[in-house]
Order: C-alpha cells, then sequence, then structure tokens
C-alpha cells in the first residue's frame, strides 16, 4: 500500500508476555484513487476481542474488516455517519458470526477508529481501547473509557486513584458483540481540525493500562514514528505485558488548513 | 522507507507477506442493514446497582485479577439453570454454577467453572444451555473431556441430569434444575 506523502503511519502489535493469542487487530486504509481519496479520507482501527473459545481474535478481525469495507464503499459524506454505519454493520455481523458457532459464542471486541479526510479528524468509540491526540508534547484522550470502573468513577463512587488498581477494572460496559440494551457507542460530535506536528495514536489497553498518555508523549518528542511504536510496546512489555499491545501512529506533516486551527 | 501491506499494516524490510492479516482472514460482506446499535445510557444504572459486593463478587474478582476483559453483561448474563460438583481433586466439594447461553470450563482465570488441574486446557470445554436443552463441547483440549463410563473423548453431546464429567484428572457431576 501506497501512503500519500502529507502524513508519516507506523503501527505495531505485540501478544505481550503473558498471552499465547493476540486478539488484538488494526488496520490503516486510504484510496488509492485520489478522488476517492479527497471524498473518504484516511481510516485507522484499533480493536481488542475478548470471549469465547477463539472469538477474540475472530470478534477484533472481524470489527476492523467490516469498518474498512464500509469506509470503502459508504454513500455517506459525514465521516461520523460513515463511523456509525459501519459500527452498526460490525456489530451485526459479530453477533451472526457468534450465533452460528460455539466456539464464537459471547465474543465481543472493543472498536476504535478514525477517519481523517481533508485535514479534519473524526472519531468512533466502543469499549477501552483509547485515541490520543497528541499535540506540542500534550495528549487529549478523545475518547471516553466504556468500563465499569470509569462508571463508577463518574458516579463519585470510587476516587480516581482507585481506578488503576480496581479488582474489576477489566470489565466493560459496552463492547461489540453485546447483546445488553445499555451497550453504547460514542461518536465525536464535530470534526477536529488537525495542524502539522499533531499526531493521532490509537491504542488497545495493553498499551495505555502499563504506559501514561505522558511517558507516549516523551517517547514521540523526535524520532522516527516506527522507533516510538517499538520504544512503547517495548516498554510496556518491560512492565508485565499481561495484555495484548497494539499501538498506530498517524502524523501530519504538512499544514492542511490556511490558517492554523487554534 | 516504511512498508505496509494492502491492510496498512507495517512492514519489517524482509517480510514478504503479512504476519497480521495471515491471522485474521475475515472479509466477510453483507448487505447494509438498519440495525441500530446506538442506544443511550438508560438502564446502566440498574445494570451496576445490581453489582453490589456481596453478588457474584468472586466472579468479577477472578476476571479482573486474571487481566482478562470481560464484559459487564455476560457477567450478569442469565439466571442460574444447573450446576456441577467437583468430586475429587483439590475442589473437591466445591460446586459451580451453570447459566443460560454458554458457560466456558478451564483453567483460565476468569473461566465461568474455573478448574484448578495441571492437566485441563485453558478453555477446555464449554457447556451451553439454550432451548431447554443443555450440550457439552470439547473445546480442542490437549487431554480430552469425557462423559460417563466411556474412554472416547467426546466432541459434543447432550447432557442430562447426573451425568459424570471428566476433564484433567477432575471428576465433575453434572445437574440441573
Amino acid at each position: 500500500m501506497k501512503i500519500r506523502g502529507d502524513v508519516e503511519l507506523a503501527n505495531l502489535s505485540d501478544v505481550g508476555c503473558i498471552r499465547t493469542v493476540n486478539e488484538d487487530y488494526f488496520l490503516y486504509a486510504e484510496p488509492e484513487d485520489q478522488s476517492e481519496f479527497m471524498r473518504r479520507g484516511r481510516l485507522l482501527v484499533v480493536a481488542d476481542g475478548m470471549g469465547g473459545h477463539q472469538g477474540g481474535e475472530v470478534a477484533s478481525g472481524i470489527a476492523a474488516q467490516i469498518v474498512r469495507n464500509v469506509f470503502f464503499r459508504s454513500e455517506r459524506d459525514s465521516p461520523v455517519d460513515v463511523l456509525a454505519e459501519s459500527f452498526d454493520e460490525a456489530q451485526q455481523a459479530i453477533l451472526d458470526a457468534a450465533g452460528s458457532s460455539e466456539e464464537l459464542a459471547d465474543m465481543g471486541t472493543t472498536c476504535s477508529a478514525a477517519i481523517v479526510k481533508q485535514g479534519w479528524a473524526s472519531f468512533g468509540h466502543i469499549g477501552d481501547s483509547r485515541i490520543y491526540l497528541v499535540r506540542e508534547g500534550s495528549a487529549l484522550q478523545m475518547t471516553e473509557d466504556h468500563t465499569l470502573v470509569n462508571e463508577l468513577f463518574s458516579r463519585g463512587a470510587i476516587a480516581r486513584e482507585e481506578i488503576e488498581n480496581h479488582p474489576q477494572r477489566n470489565v466493560l460496559t459496552s463492547a461489540l458483540g453485546s447483546l445488553s440494551p445499555n451497550a453504547v457507542i460514542n461518536f465525536s460530535e464535530e470534526p477536529m481540525p488537525l495542524k502539522r506536528g499533531d499526531v493521532l495514536l490509537l491504542c488497545s489497553d495493553g498499551l495505555h493500562g502499563l504506559v501514561s498518555a505522558e511517558e507516549m508523549c516523551s517517547i514521540l518528542d523526535g524520532g522516527a514514528l516506527s522507533d516510538a511504536c517499538r520504544s512503547m510496546v517495548d516498554l510496556a512489555k518491560r512492565r508485565g505485558g499481561a495484555d495484548n499491545i497494539t499501538v498506530q501512529l498517524l502524523k501530519v506533516k504538512e499544514e492542511w488548513h490556511d490558517r492554523s486551527p487554534d | 522507507m516504511a512498508k505496509f501491506c494492502k491492510n496498512g499494516h507495517q512492514m519489517e524490510d524482509g517480510w514478504d507477506d503479512c504476519p497480521y492479516c495471515q491471522r485474521t482472514g475475515y472479509q466477510r460482506q453483507r448487505p447494509a442493514s438498519s440495525s441500530k446499535t446506538r442506544l443511550d445510557g438508560t438502564g446502566l444504572s440498574a445494570e451496576i446497582n445490581r453489582l453490589d459486593a456481596t453478588q457474584d463478587y468472586r466472579s468479577l474478582s477472578a476476571a479482573g485479577a486474571g487481566g482478562k476483559t470481560v464484559l459487564l453483561a455476560s457477567i450478569h448474563r442469565s439466571p442460574v439453570v444447573g450446576w456441577l460438583v467437583a468430586l475429587n481433586g483439590v475442589q473437591k466439594g466445591e460446586d459451580f454454577r451453570l447459566r443460560e447461553g454458554q458457560n466456558v470450563l478451564g483453567s483460565a482465570p476468569g473461566s465461568d467453572v474455573q478448574l484448578q488441574d495441571a492437566a485441563i486446557s485453558a478453555k477446555h470445554a464449554s457447556i451451553r444451555y439454550k432451548d431447554g436443552a443443555f450440550s457439552l463441547t470439547d473445546l480442542d483440549s490437549t487431554n480430552g473431556t469425557f462423559l460417563n463410563d466411556s474412554q472416547e473423548p467426546i466432541a459434543r453431546e447432550t447432557l442430562k441430569d447426573n451425568d459424570l464429567l471428566r476433564l484433567g484428572e477432575v471428576s465433575l457431576k453434572f445437574k440441573c434444575l
């Protein structure tokens, strides 16, 4: 795949130090055709699967591929509408696949996706994979984790310090594949303008659970993006690497807007 | 110059095939549907309020301790429809609840029925209750799943009350509601 030179892309996924199967999946897409590229932009996805026998890796793969398929064929203009359509289809495809096989029953997956189109970024998100915008050395978290501890914290039931080591920190309140009527998917309300030097960072909890946003920023401070991916994954592994670790980075190398966004 | 496969995965210079793509060959297409999954958050309160410290706390802790991500909805997914009781081993006398839907038996932390035996695979077998029937399925376990007196490992069998299951060195009695 040829990637246009106005961005730099790097990505890496690692099984970690404990697991034997990598249930994370990720992908990147941009149309070759220039008019299609102008119409659709570019897509980044990270998904972290769970559940069932072999189900987790299947669920994350289905989610990412369906989001990609819809990205390439959707009739909608708004990136957020494209993401909403793609998440709906991914949800249905995972439920269909889970219902067709004992081994895949009860599988599910997180899914965090970004579309960058003509200098503007839109996001769709379910679960606890994250999207950050790293700008001028600071990381802005664009997604809220759909986790029980996050919900308990927002209700004031637990303190912020309790989140990291809470025994139920791995319990999700929403994921693709869940039949719960309480499952939610979040989409960005307004597209965000990107400027030169910005980095979009998508990662699974295998990274953000062990490496802080501040550490990610300092790793990103200079050097090639592919080296930064490796450094982040290696740091998570040095800290135990209990889960699969996936990170995807997209850096803006040109100024896309006449006037730099504030 | 960085190299990327057709799915945008970064490739090392020496790679001819992308290892990420080989893992997942899922390319299924389906027609656009009108299914709506964007739902509001009402009802989550009730789901969380059911999570008092005494109820199902053991399974929640086990899920967290294993570092394995689980869904809140799957913890509270369904009513109890049967039990397994360990007849030997370190868990002798311990009972395990079986719920509607799928129950995974294995040594992995966070398993629905977590069994402690070196000969039991992480995800060894599953018991599924659907439409009034229990089915026992071996999940490609290393040492097989056995039912009653048979010396042949099973692939999938229907369970009836008082059946005897053997996984590794552990024997379990099955009781349905």
